[in-house]
């Protein structure tokens, strides 16, 4: 059989003699005969004092490739042998002590554990069994392919927790979904109603409604008197005013969504005319973006509104853009 | 004496009517900035100036 070692001239054994100072402790550099102490592997170097094998670890460290390091102070005079190996030689090799990179597929029989990260850099491709991959646009792939799923995604008790079929483009999610702010269903809304003392507007006058009590508001977009969700979306947007009880000449009312300053979607009536209370309505989809905002304005006879819950304001995504 | 009053003074012609329809736009944003004219498209009567609606006494 060939060697396979490292080369006669690197050879395959190499022996450090030391006498130490009294409590030395580190040895490294030339040794009593010049040479430089040098290991590649401290799981192949073997530490004598005096003739006695040191326990490595509990009696010395060994860490740095050129240094040892005795746990006790060495005696004056004290012989330190060292007897380094090389463990392996083959050039085409990747270092168990170093680590590097291997040119080809690498297959393991058992489980892979890694202290570090795994990053994969290489795309999967159709037809892969079970394959993680990564490219610049997509980011992390995950790709695969079963009898009944391409993918499933378990929890720690094996059940299955996130499902994709096999050829298919459907998710499968077997508890509750949890979405941020934004998602279907996790878009901002609000709701607020007026306070006591609301004045009245000014006769043909559109008059912005002041809202003193918020019932709530998810995400804290309402704010003096106007809804920004900043969510890009679609938004139901519902708005009532109701006139306080009174009697007083029949007069056109116009109740109006504002989107950005500017009526967006409006209702008219007519109020007054005998004694009662009279209200509006006025409810649609409106399309916000990241800064537009709504806002309910009202335009009639000057006349004192209804607080509480008649004259309200309230909204919430629908759809997200 | 609010701006409605006000304009209601300077055109007598226009008591009664809805201003909105006429073309004519008051808002209040509620900023304790009062009345204002947002917008004037009234087909023949002129947007009275600051001067005309000051010039109003009760």
């Amino acid at each position: 059989m060939a060697y396979i070692g490292p080369s006669i001239e690197t050879g395959f054994r190499q022996r450090f003699v030391y006498t130490a100072t009294a409590g030395q402790t580190s040895f490294s550099g030339n040794d009593s005969v010049g040479i430089s102490l040098t290991y590649t592997d401290s799981e192949y170097l073997d530490v004598y004092q005096n003739g006695v094998l040191l326990v490595p670890g509990s009696d010395y460290a060994a860490t740095t490739g050129t240094t040892v390091v005795l746990v006790t102070g060495a005696s004056l005079n004290d012989k330190v042998e060292m007897i380094a190996y090389q463990a392996f030689g083959v050039a085409d090799t990747v270092s168990r002590a170093d680590g590097g990179a291997f040119g080809g597929a690498v297959s393991v029989a058992g489980d892979i554990t890694s202290s570090g990260t795994f990053l994969a850099t290489g795309d999967t491709a159709a037809g892969d069994d079970a394959a993680m991959g990564f490219t610049s646009a997509e980011g992390l792939i995950l790709t695969g392919q079963g009898s009944t799923n391409d993918v499933t995604i378990k929890n720690d008790a094996d059940t299955a927790v996130i499902q994709i079929p096999t050829g298919g483009t459907a998710v499968s999610v077997a508890g509750i979904l949890t979405a941020g702010a934004g998602s279907i269903g996790m878009g901002p809304a609000f709701a607020a109603s007026a306070a006591s003392g609301q004045s009245a507007p000014s006769n043909n006058t559109f008059t912005k409604v002041v809202f003193g009590t918020e019932t709530f508001d998810t995400d804290g977009k309402f704010a003096t008197n106007r809804f920004t969700p900043t969510v890009i979306g679609y938004y139901q947007i519902n708005g009532g005013v109701s006139y306080a009880n009174a009697n007083y000449t029949a007069q056109g009312a116009i109740i109006a969504i504002y989107k950005n300053g500017g009526s967006i979607l409006a209702q008219a009536t007519t109020v007054g005319g005998f004694e009662a209370r009279h209200g509006l309505h006025v409810s649609g989809l409106v399309y916000l973006d990241a800064d537009d905002y709504v806002e309910l304005f009202i335009y009639g006879p000057n006349q004192a509104l209804d607080a509480g819950t008649e004259t309200f304001f309230n909204g919430a995504m629908v759809r997200k853009a | 004496m609010t701006l409605y009053e006000k304009i209601i003074k300077i055109y007598s012609a226009l008591e009664g009517k809805d201003l909105y329809s006429v073309g004519i736009i008051l808002q209040n944003d509620s900023d304790g900035k009062g009345d204002y004219i947002r917008e004037w498209n009234h087909a023949s009567l002129a947007k009275p100036t600051q001067s005309e609606l000051d010039a109003v006494k009760e």
